[in-house]
């Protein structure tokens, strides 16, 4: 593999799938930068895999039109798309070694024997497997199937890297692991990645840029920072992080909450609908009587999650989650007791729907 | 799994390689009979000495089943030349037009009995459906029995009984069992009462039959293997059975007497060579070898002058023996096949 | 979501794979079967004669109740057979399972009529069996076993035996051992634990196996005609009387139409509460069942017990074949009088045995290979189809299974007669495929199952066109499916009796046929050596593979 990828920027403008009278993706329009890293997020079957396959070419789009580095690809068949692609289950080829599952693409580019084992080799080195290639795939751990299935989709150079849920079937340690191995290859090499998640750290923690879908169409789009700290809508709050959120009429610099709470809100444009605030956001105990908003809440229920404890709070019947650091200034509160609860007006997130 | 998919592989090789050998001759003709000692009697006795004289390879079939013939024959794509039947057969073929007719140019008949002779068929045999039991259950020396009045008679001689699943020749052997005398049984037999007659019969053995047999070697295996102690059959088949050492002595006192024909299926692809055949079956010298092979009679007087006296007795057209036998009555049981046979199943099967 | 019309752009290459099956299914099997309705209703003008003989009369009434009598008697007891044999099978150790499959198996490859043949010489008057069970002392006097609805019983559970043990063993393997061990936590003791959560998880297993067994009884030719007596006689026998003998079409096409609505109806219900596709998907899940602690010492000596029973049942016939091959009297004594090689000499120098051996060879590789082409492309096409037609191109597929073979065999007759095809070993072999490709449709079917699609898209993916990825990915995945199919569909032709009788000739007469004549007409003691060799090469290539399978 060079170490001067290809890199590729894709265009997908009004793409629009329809099953039948079923409409998998609804008239959705993304730019992807050439070595970018971007995510298609969203819940199962919000159309982030039909997108994906459509990119891929195994889907033709009812409507629209895929660009890749500018030149119209919608009619070209999948086989000389020369799209890499790694596959939720890896889709390795079972009756085949490692080796000749890497060397795979290349036989079918009839690229000469001599320079396919080079190839092999180096790419099997890359993903740290180099000892690995007379092995079959079932005689590998997960971690290192899915190694596997990355070489193989890059050992050809591919213009862009689909990756479909590629670390869904890893534990917990394993799939952190492979997030980090993950983005040190994008950077190693910088191919353009499309990558499809439901996991929202895995999407926060590797992408460039994020596109949340909802029900075929794209909630919103932007960096992870952006997304996390502006989402637009709850759905997106919701779904990207905790959120507490609650439907607020506005008058003037007060946010007024259905129990009757008036919050402090600044320049907020008046087709807010909802307000939300970040679990992190909230500060318990004196330091929130300082805030610009507080009120006093009873400790419904504690949860200790290591890294620090998850409070559900109850303020006149209204239900928040606010989280807390585990370090040695945090105090603990009990089931029961009753604390004072702040956040300063910058910290609420206005929401349009 | 893989050894055993080499295996297969290996031996579906050779055997597409093998199958792809195949027979062929130009002269040649196909004679389609009915298998078994009967079939291999007409190899020894005729076939052989014909391929040997005329150079024309015979290949046999069996299984001359009418409607095959009749599809053949409907389809314009004739393969059989000549094949054998009784007497029913005979006439139901040529009822269907399923055969050639045989003139006095095409084969020379004058020698052979005059009432056993038939437009569409050349006689080969004559053969008996007879009684027979067992010498092991009825020893010489002790009572044996003589006539069909005793197969009927569990009293005297107990043990099981084989007869045939079919009701031809079945029928007639109730009547006489019932006291009709020979010469009257096909006349008899023609009446509603004489039928009423002949089933009751039927039914009053059938808890004592344990094989009704479709086959004709398997009243002669039943009586050698001691499923049964007295069976039905045919004359030749016991006899085959005998000369094999099987404990088995025939009865000819009511032996229902058939005729065998040999027939020229219509267009067939060698008719020349079946022509000759057929001449060379009926010919006296012939007709006087069967009986070297198994015991079928003569249709010809002639062939008695080449027959050693001491065989005679086994021969079912011997003089002796046609005295004992009734000849079946083949137009009648053709017009009233069908209905009889539903009639014997329902008996039967109760 | 993509259940679109079946015509849609989508389904175009799936509707190609399956069309090679679709036509063929429609000319040589819905085609002929139209043809015997047809002409059930008289040659030339309309007429409902032949049924109202068929309905009316007392005899054939009788017949068909005969018919129906013996196929569920016998599916009852291959079930209460099969069971317990299955249930060790799918619970012994590994080289047991060898050893069992070794006894389903070998049966399973040597042909039905050997087999019937074997029961004659094991049960008749002075049988082996009678002659065991009088020196033991348990009877004075023989048994009729034979030429009665025990015969009839015995011969076919014997035959269709394999067909129930295997669906239920897959059945059992797909029991997830757990369950008893969570049963037996739960409270419940060996028996109410194996009533109460085997008994219902392996019912499907008994499902799709008596449907099998009892379908197949329904149009049994073979072993009642050989071992029955009149009372056994079943409407299959009945249909060829009237077709070969009296020539009266109309009458055996009512008849074979009766059979066929009968036929229909009962698979109808079955699929109605059953579903056909759940038959051979047994698959291994889990934990396996175990011959452990969870069951009592009594349950596991009743249960090993009946399955050594079971398996004496399956082998016995086959293996005394053997010593009864050189006895001079196969057919009549045990134990024989005097040896000889007598029937083995006749077999060599008679060159029917062997002209037909090749002749049921050479067509068993042509029923396999179109069966393979025409099963795996439909598999496959199925597989892909997105259409609500689905089950139901699936059930038509999977017919010719449960139509009586006399009714292919005598559609196909009227069908060849007039092309010239009647005695071609294409045209027999055209059939067999016929009948085999359902298996070869089930068994791909079964593998393409776990091949998981997206393996396909990532070949093509990858740069390989569609028939590279086929080539290089998807056969390889299949293999074990295609192997099994071929298997069934080679045993399927080479032991076919009722096809043959009806399409060759005597150029391409099969071997089964000549054995077939060879009972009937004449109780030749050539067949006991003919089948004698069969088992013996049938029993060298099973341990050949069992032996090459444990080396690796």
């Amino acid at each position: 593999m060079s170490n001067n990828p290809t890199m590729k920027s894709v265009e997908l403008t009004n793409i629009v799938k329809k099953f039948g009278s079923f409409t998998a993706v609804d008239d959705v329009s993304i730019n992807i930068k050439a070595g970018e890293f971007c995510t298609l997020l969203g819940p199962s079957g919000s159309g982030k895999t039909t997108l994906l396959k459509i990119i891929a070419g195994y889907e033709t789009p009812t409507d629209g039109s895929v660009k890749i580095d500018n030149r119209d690809v919608s009619h070209v068949s999948v086989e000389i798309r020369n799209i890499g692609m790694v596959f939720q289950n890896y889709a390795l080829f079972p009756h085949m070694t490692i080796a000749k599952n890497v060397a795979f693409p290349l036989e079918m580019r009839k690229i000469p024997k001599k320079e396919i084992k080079e190839r092999v080799q180096e790419t099997l080195d890359i993903v740290g497997l180099s000892e690995l290639g007379e092995r079959y795939p079932r005689e590998l751990s997960g971690g290192q199937q899915q190694r596997v299935a990355v070489a193989r989709a890059l050992v050809f150079e591919p213009d862009i890297l689909l990756m479909d849920e590629p670390l869904g079937a890893l534990d917990k340690n394993l799939r952190q692991s492979m997030q980090f191995e993950l983005k040190k290859l994008h950077r190693r090499i910088g191919v353009t990645i499309v990558y499809v998640t439901h996991d929202q750290e895995e999407a926060l923690y590797l992408s460039d840029q994020i596109v949340v879908f909802n029900e075929g169409s794209i909630a919103q789009k932007d960096a992870p920072e952006k997304l996390y700290n502006a989402p637009n809508s709850a759905f997106v709050a919701d779904f990207l992080g905790e959120c507490n959120i609650f439907p607020a009429k506005i008058d003037g610099n007060k946010a007024l909450l259905d129990n009757g709470m008036a919050l402090k809100i600044y320049g907020k444009n008046n087709f807010l609908q909802k307000i939300g605030i970040r679990p992190e956001r909230l500060i318990i105990g004196a330091a929130a009587k300082n805030c610009e908003n507080s009120f006093e809440a009873t400790i419904d229920e504690v949860f200790f999650l290591g890294q620090g404890f998850k409070y559900i709070l109850n303020a006149n019947g209204q239900i928040w989650t606010a989280v807390s650091q585990n370090n040695l200034n945090t105090e603990e509160y009990k089931k029961g007791e009753i604390v004072s609860v702040g956040f300063d007006a910058n910290d609420i997130i206005s929401l349009t729907k | 799994m893989k050894s055993l998919k080499i295996l297969i592989m290996t031996i579906i090789t050779i055997g597409s390689i093998a199958g792809g050998v195949s027979v062929a001759a130009d002269d040649e003709l196909v004679f389609v009979s009915w298998g078994g000692s009967y079939q291999s009697m007409i190899r020894k006795a005729i076939i052989r000495p014909f391929s040997r004289d005329t150079g024309i390879y015979v290949l046999e079939e069996t299984d001359p089943n009418t409607a095959k013939v009749k599809t053949m024959v409907d389809s314009g794509r004739v393969t059989w030349d000549v094949i054998t039947d009784g007497e029913m057969g005979v006439l139901r073929a040529a009822k269907a037009g399923l055969i050639e007719r045989i003139t006095p140019a095409m084969v020379n008949q004058d020698h052979v009995y005059p009432k056993m002779k038939n437009a569409y068929g050349v006689p080969s045999e004559v053969f008996s459906t007879t009684l027979a039991f067992s010498t092991e259950e009825f020893p010489d020396g002790s009572s044996q029995p003589t006539s069909w009045a005793d197969f009927f008679d569990v009293n005297k001689f107990p043990g099981k009984r084989a007869l045939r699943a079919a009701p031809d020749t079945v029928l007639e052997v109730a009547l006489i069992a019932d006291g009709v005398p020979l010469d009257q049984v096909i006349e008899v037999l023609k009446t509603p009462d004489g039928l009423d007659r002949a089933f009751k019969k039927i039914e009053s053995i059938r808890p004592h039959v344990a094989l009704w047999y479709n086959a004709g070697g398997q009243p002669v295996q039943a009586l050698g293997s001691g499923e049964v102690v007295m069976a039905m059959g045919w004359n030749g088949r016991f006899q085959t059975g005998i000369e094999r050492g099987l404990p088995i002595k025939i009865v000819w006192n009511g032996a229902i007497a058939e005729l065998g024909f040999f027939m020229i299926v219509k267009n067939a692809p060698n008719k020349g060579a079946a022509v000759r055949f057929l001449n060379q079956m009926v010919s006296p010298k012939s007709q006087a070898e069967f009986y070297k092979h198994a015991s079928y009679g003569p249709v010809t007087p002639e062939a008695w002058d080449m027959i050693p006296n001491n065989e005679w007795s086994r021969l079912p057209s011997s003089p002796d023996n046609l005295t004992k036998a009734v000849f079946l009555d083949a137009e009648w049981w053709v017009e009233n096949d069908v209905e009889l046979r539903e009639r014997y199943q329902a008996v039967i099967s109760k | 979501m993509g259940k679109s019309n079946i015509f849609s752009e989508k389904n175009r290459g799936p509707l190609l794979a399956l069309a090679p099956l679709l036509i063929m299914l429609l000319v040589l099997f819905v085609w002929p079967i139209a043809g015997i309705f047809e002409s059930s209703f008289g040659e030339d003008v309309f007429t409902l004669t032949s049924y109202q003989r068929a309905i009316g009369s007392e005899v054939y009434r009788q017949i068909f109740y005969n018919t129906l009598e013996i196929a569920a008697v016998v599916t009852i007891g291959a079930i209460i057979v099969s069971y317990p044999f299955a249930y060790v099978m799918a619970t012994v150790s590994p080289s047991m399972v060898k050893l069992l499959t070794f006894v389903v198996l070998l049966p399973f490859w040597t042909s039905a009529l050997v087999r019937t043949t074997a029961w004659v010489i094991l049960l008749q008057r002075r049988g082996v069996v009678n002659v065991g069970l009088e020196k033991v002392g348990f009877i004075d006097e023989p048994i009729s076993f034979l030429y009665n609805f025990s015969g009839v019983l015995i011969g076919m559970i014997h035959v269709l035996m394999p067909f129930m043990v295997l669906p239920l063993y897959g059945a059992f393997r797909s029991i997830d051992g757990r369950l008893l061990q969570a049963a037996k936590g739960l409270g419940a003791g060996p028996w109410r634990g194996f009533i109460r959560i085997i008994l219902p998880l392996s019912a499907p297993g008994v499902a799709a196996g008596g449907l099998i067994v009892f379908m197949t009884s329904i149009g049994y030719y073979i072993t009642p005609s050989l071992m029955g007596g009149p009372k056994e006689t079943m409407i299959s026998q009945q249909i060829a009387y009237h077709m070969q003998e009296q020539l009266d079409w109309g009458m055996a096409s009512a008849l074979a139409v009766i059979l066929l609505i009968t036929t229909l109806s009962i698979f109808a219900i079955f699929q109605k509460y059953f579903g056909f596709d759940k038959m051979f998907s047994g698959q291994d899940t889990g934990e396996p069942l175990r011959q452990g602690d969870e069951k009592s010492n009594i349950q596991r000596l009743v249960f090993n017990i009946s399955a050594t029973l079971a398996a004496i049942f399956l082998i016995a016939p086959i293996l005394v074949i053997l010593p009864m091959s050189i006895s001079e009297t196969p057919f009549i004594k045990f134990p024989p009088n005097a040896f000889t090689f007598e029937w083995f000499e006749n077999l060599y120098y008679d060159p029917r045995w062997s002209r037909a051996f090749f002749t049921s060879l050479e067509i068993a590789v042509m029923a396999v290979v179109i069966s393979l082409f025409l099963g795996t492309s439909a598999a496959i096409g199925l597989s892909r189809l997105k259409s609500r037609m689905k089950p139901i191109i699936e059930a038509f597929v999977m017919t010719p299974l449960i139509i009586p073979p006399i009714i292919i065999a005598v559609g196909l007759y009227s069908f060849y007669a007039p092309l010239e095809m009647l005695g071609s070993s294409l045209g027999l072999a055209i059939g067999h495929a016929l009948l085999a490709t359902p298996f070869v449709f089930i068994a791909v079917r079964a593998s393409l199952r776990s091949f998981d699609q997206n393996i396909e898209l990532a070949a093509i993916g990858l740069g390989a066109n569609w028939f590279t990825m086929f080539r290089r990915i998807m056969l390889p995945s299949i293999w074990p499916g295609l192997m099994a199919g071929s298997i069934f569909a080679f045993i399927t032709s080479f032991d076919d009796v009722i096809l043959a009788i009806f399409l060759t000739d005597v150029r391409s007469r099969t071997l089964p046929r000549v054995i077939y004549e060879g009972v009937k007409y004449d109780t030749d003691p050539t067949i006991v050596a003919v089948a004698a060799i069969l088992i013996f090469v049938s029993m060298v290539v099973l341990i050949t593979n069992l032996i090459l399978e444990r080396r690796k």
